[in-house]
């Protein structure tokens, strides 16, 4: 039993970790195309 | 967990101000986010764990996926690059496309490695192993730490899009090279020990499941990435022609207003 | 003029460039050499570890040096703009890296026999008939990988203000396949560890193999990558 709480931290640290990585990098891009977004005209948005 | 917005704001002005979130990325984004809830669930709640590894196993549904994902993004870079280089038109879409893909890749196999780091702790005690495996990842990781190195060396975007092909290519050819060499060399130094770092190949249904709800989510989430980065990467490279352009015009304002100046001045 | 010729031509000047003016046989072999010292250093001057490692301590400062001997290569042509200047002129791409390979691997080649030398000396090794076939035949291949690398991403890094940095980082994971390769089969062919020789022919093989591949690969990608 006391070897759950032991492993928990390591494995809830783990999947903290790899979502505050993945959540990092999803902030950092939307913001980044926020703030491009505005920058750039529309018509120069292939995507649009 | 965290959040993700699948849905970036609108400034609604209709010029300039949209973002690079289509229907398509914002249908991906809540398909990752839905898909990172249920690897939670199913990682965390509904799998059971191992009996060997005991619960040190719900790292593997993180593991496995991650480098699965990584190997995908770095062969995309390689494909992307070889696109860039062998077609006619040389479109830099593909150059970015490469880049974003290394981008995500490296951030995986960080996580593989960390993962794989904190797993080994819990099941043998040890933090690392210089095993065939992990000494291929490690420096497939290096290797692209140095690819997105190269990216940043500055120059035009043509220069750095034919580097950075010819690059991405020669890393995704050292792989197989590396992993090779590495295999012989740890296989004639394989100990009778019980520190297997492969996978249980009678893993239990719901532990494969949950696998594959991993691959499932980091999926998605790669293709969300993807989406968004190489449409960040054209902008940041529009804004790049623009402060040329700009820096062109104010020169050429300077020029033709300089002749009255030196004159003024007793040439 | 043909791939070979101009190879031939680069390679003679680079070496006649090196005996006039000895910047590697000044400052690089005695590197290489105090860095075998240091290593004496690090661990303690313990005989018997020494001994046991002294192979990949060769090859350690081999690798190091080669880094040192690719920024020379490279400099010399970066200061008249001379590599741009052969690439203006049509000089086929190919012939500069292979002229290139060549001189940076023979300066290479003498600074692996040199290190080998003081390693018998400072660490006690001994070189056995029966391995000598094997040795000469690993220094050869491991001298070709390192030296195809070495040209290719020399040319991207090195001689260029500001880049310097990133030839290591590009160059040292790529020639890991070598470091493996070559440490194992000089084990091989001194007896370290109680290694055969037979084994060692394994990682020639996987030398020879990483030499033709980035040798290849490298006399391709050396036009494009050269050309900004």
């Amino acid at each position: 039993m006391l070897a759950f709480f032991d492993d928990a931290g390591f494995i809830l640290g783990g999947y903290l970790l790899t979502f505050a990585a993945v959540g990092g990098l999803a902030w950092r891009v939307i913001r980044q195309g926020k703030t491009l977004g505005e920058q750039i005209p529309d018509d120069e948005k292939y995507w649009t | 967990m965290t959040t993700l917005d699948a849905k970036p704001a609108d400034s609604g002005t209709g010029g300039a101000g949209v973002g690079p979130g289509t229907r398509a990325t914002r249908v991906l984004g809540i398909l990752t986010v839905i898909s990172m809830g249920w690897l939670v669930l199913f990682g965390l709640v509904i799998s059971p764990a191992d009996v060997n590894q005991g619960e040190s196993v719900r790292f593997f549904y993180i593991h496995a996926p991650a480098i699965w994902v990584a190997y995908t993004s770095f062969i995309v870079t390689a494909i992307a690059s070889g696109a860039y280089l062998f077609s006619k038109k040389h479109s830099l879409g593909w150059d970015r496309l490469a880049g974003a893909s290394a981008e995500i890749g490296v951030v995986f196999v960080a996580l593989t490695l960390i993962t794989g780091a904190l797993w080994g702790r819990l099941t043998w005690g040890v933090f690392w192993q210089w095993d065939a495996r992990l000494t291929t990842t490690s420096l497939l990781f290096v290797t692209y730490i140095g690819y997105l190195a190269v990216r940043r060396l500055g120059g035009s975007h043509l220069q750095r899009a034919k580097r950075s092909a010819v690059i991405g290519l020669l890393s995704v050819l050292l792989i197989p090279l590396v992993h090779w060499s590495v295999v012989i060399w740890r296989s004639l130094h394989q100990e009778a020990t019980v520190l297997d770092t492969d996978l249980d190949p009678d893993i239990d249904g719901i532990m494969f499941f949950s696998i594959i709800v991993g691959l499932i989510a980091f999926s998605f989430f790669y293709a969300w990435f993807l989406l968004h980065r190489t449409r960040v990467l054209a902008m940041e490279d529009l804004m790049d022609d623009r402060g040329l352009d700009a820096a062109l015009a104010a020169r050429r304002a300077e020029a033709a207003s300089a002749p009255q100046r030196s004159e003024g001045e007793g040439a | 003029m043909s791939v070979w010729r101009i190879a031939r031509l680069v390679a003679v000047k680079d070496l006649r460039i090196e005996r006039r003016s000895r910047v590697i046989t000044n400052q690089v072999a005695p590197f290489a050499g105090v860095t075998m010292v240091i290593f004496a250093f690090a661990l303690d001057a313990n005989s018997q570890i020494l001994e046991r490692v002294a192979p990949g301590l060769v090859w350690l400062a081999t690798m190091f040096s080669l880094l040192l001997i690719v920024q020379r290569s490279f400099a010399v042509e970066a200061d008249d703009g001379a590599l741009d200047a052969m690439r203006v002129a049509g000089v086929d791409a190919r012939g500069i890296y292979f002229g290139k390979l060549l001189g940076i691997g023979v300066q290479l080649l003498v600074l692996e026999v040199l290190l080998l030398f003081t390693a018998v000396i400072l660490y006690g090794e001994t070189v056995r008939a029966e391995g000598i076939v094997l040795l000469v035949t690993t220094l050869l291949s491991a001298t070709c990988g390192l030296a195809a690398v070495g040209t290719l991403y020399g040319g991207l890094a090195a001689g260029f203000k500001g880049r310097e940095t990133l030839l290591p980082l590009l160059t040292l994971p790529a020639v890991a396949p070598v470091m493996i390769g070559a440490t194992r089969a000089v084990e091989a062919a001194l007896g370290t560890a109680d290694a055969a020789v037979a084994d060692g022919w394994q990682w020639v093989s996987v030398l020879a193999v990483f030499a033709v591949v980035f040798g290849v690969g490298g006399a391709l990608a050396f036009g494009p990558l050269i050309d900004e």
